[in-house]
């Protein structure tokens, strides 16, 4: 008999990767209910003001509505992400009590879009090396990426001058980026059993 | 309890039932609408004409015989960051050439620049406000959805998924009562654990994420096991994309349908002719 290697342990079905084929729709069944399920946790973090954790500076609170577009993307991949980063800004842009600046959807759905992606890139590129850099670095990318390309957008449509945006970015990005880290490691580590022993080292 | 109400505030899918005819109106004109007067309305710089296309949303709420009180409802919680903002754009919008001073002291500059868009700001955010609250509260959360569907549907000729974002975007509204109450049983969990969801002062930033993080982070895994279960039961009942499906419900446009949309653009026009009067 050969001496094949048999496979003792099934993966569970959300660590399991559906890749397409020629007769699957373009998402997945599973990428779709994730998105739509982290697309609603965004409108929630907003509606009810959790996704806003205030800061000891004066610009305001920093947020985390950012995290479910890095989260999908990490999930799901670049193509979730960016259908995210659009329902994240399509609820900025229709949003009631969004501030005016937002109301431009050059502004509040364009610079959200590459949010995913960025996450995407850094945490696909790092993977190999470690789970929990590559975690922390998307955290960082995609919290960078939101803050850089909504500031910059703001100041190409001469909403705010530079020195506005750079002390404003400055000042915001540090906070966002340690809790999008901390929420992510938080729900990943749960979700996905990162550094969970899964074999007894007896 | 209302701490822990965190489900009356949110005006999305709040749909106020009444007999009128831009309750009857086709979804998809009244998407397109919504999305083509934000738009307009977003790239208006003028006062005097946000103001009347502020009149006009007014007219059409008191036609679909939505109370105003009931659409404003949805600002209230964040009323503060609203009045925040406007004081940040009063104190701090940069000097420009035509702009008079009006208060200078010390750090802060009051302009006439400032001052005017600050209103026009505020009456710009009134006419969004009373805009979505309009769309909203005269279309229930299944035809949003099925509207938006079928105006995505072209897309799908440029292999772009428009079918899965109706799908997505169904899925979140369809989410977002279950959330809420998720979210109301795990604020309540946890304030008998001593946790409380009320936020500290702002410079106890350390003790700001440790109170807020036991709540965020179970909703999340808790959404992701949702999710994860609801793929496994699409895929158990053999959903299969847009191939082969057939609608139960077919909207039909009609000249009423076509007549919104005039008067949609006439409002419009005469808000930008108004500005472009008055700029010369």
């Amino acid at each position: 008999m050969d001496n094949q290697p048999i496979e003792t342990q099934q993966k569970p079905y959300h660590q399991t990767r559906q890749e397409p084929t020629s007769n699957t729709p373009t998402m997945t069944t599973r990428k779709i209910a994730i998105s739509g399920v982290l697309a609603a946790i965004t409108i929630l973090l907003g509606w009810t003001r959790w996704g806003f954790i205030p800061i000891p500076l004066p610009i305001g609170d920093a947020t985390i509505m950012h995290v479910p577009v890095i989260l999908g993307a990490i999930l799901e991949g670049p193509i979730v992400g960016t259908i995210l980063g659009a329902i994240f800004g399509i609820f900025s842009l229709i949003q009631p009590a969004a501030v005016d600046w937002f109301k431009d959807p050059t502004i509040s759905i364009l610079p959200r879009l590459l949010i995913g992606v960025c996450a995407w890139g850094a945490y696909a590129l790092t993977r190999r090396w470690s789970e929990w850099i590559a975690i922390i670095l998307a955290g960082v990318v995609g919290t960078l990426a939101n803050t850089v390309f909504t500031l910059g957008m703001l100041v190409i449509r001469n909403k705010i001058d530079v020195r506005t945006a750079v002390t404003f970015g400055a000042a915001a990005y540090p906070p966002e980026a340690i809790i999008a880290i901390i929420v992510l490691l938080g729900v990943l580590g749960a979700w996905k059993g990162v550094g969970r022993r899964t074999s007894s080292r007896l | 309890m209302s701490e822990f109400d965190f489900l009356s505030n949110i005006a999305i899918g709040q749909y106020f039932p009444a007999v009128s005819t831009i309750h009857q109106l086709d979804p998809r004109f009244k998407l397109m609408i919504f999305l083509v007067f934000t738009l307009g309305i977003s790239f208006l710089d003028n006062l005097t004409a946000n103001l009347l296309a502020l009149i006009w949303v007014l007219t059409w709420l008191a036609a679909a015989r939505c109370p105003l009180i009931h659409a404003l409802r949805g600002l209230r919680p964040l009323l503060p960051f609203v009045v925040a903002f406007a004081l940040f754009q009063l104190f701090f919008t940069p000097t420009a050439v035509g702009c008079a001073a009006l208060v200078e002291w010390r750090y802060l500059h009051i302009t006439t620049c400032g001052l005017s868009l600050m209103l026009l700001s505020l009456v710009r955010l009134a006419t969004l406000v009373l805009l979505t609250s309009l769309l909203t509260m005269t279309t229930t959360t299944t035809e949003l959805a099925h509207g938006t569907e079928l105006l995505l549907a072209p897309l799908s000729n440029l292999r772009l998924p428009a079918h899965e974002m109706a799908l997505i975007i169904t899925i979140a509204l369809r989410f977002l009562p279950t959330l809420g109450l998720e979210m109301s049983r795990l604020a309540r969990a946890q304030a008998a654990r001593g946790v409380t969801a009320q936020r500290s002062h702002r410079f106890y930033f350390m003790r700001n994420i440790r109170e807020r993080l036991p709540l965020i982070i179970p909703l999340f895994v808790n959404s992701l096991s949702r999710a994860h279960r609801l793929a496994v039961a699409m895929d158990a009942r053999g959903y299969s994309g847009t191939r082969g499906r057939t609608r139960a419900f077919t909207m039909q446009s009609s000249s009423r349908d076509w007549f919104a949309v005039v008067v949609a653009m006439f409002a419009l026009a005469s808000a930008y002719v108004l500005a472009a009067c008055l700029s010369i």
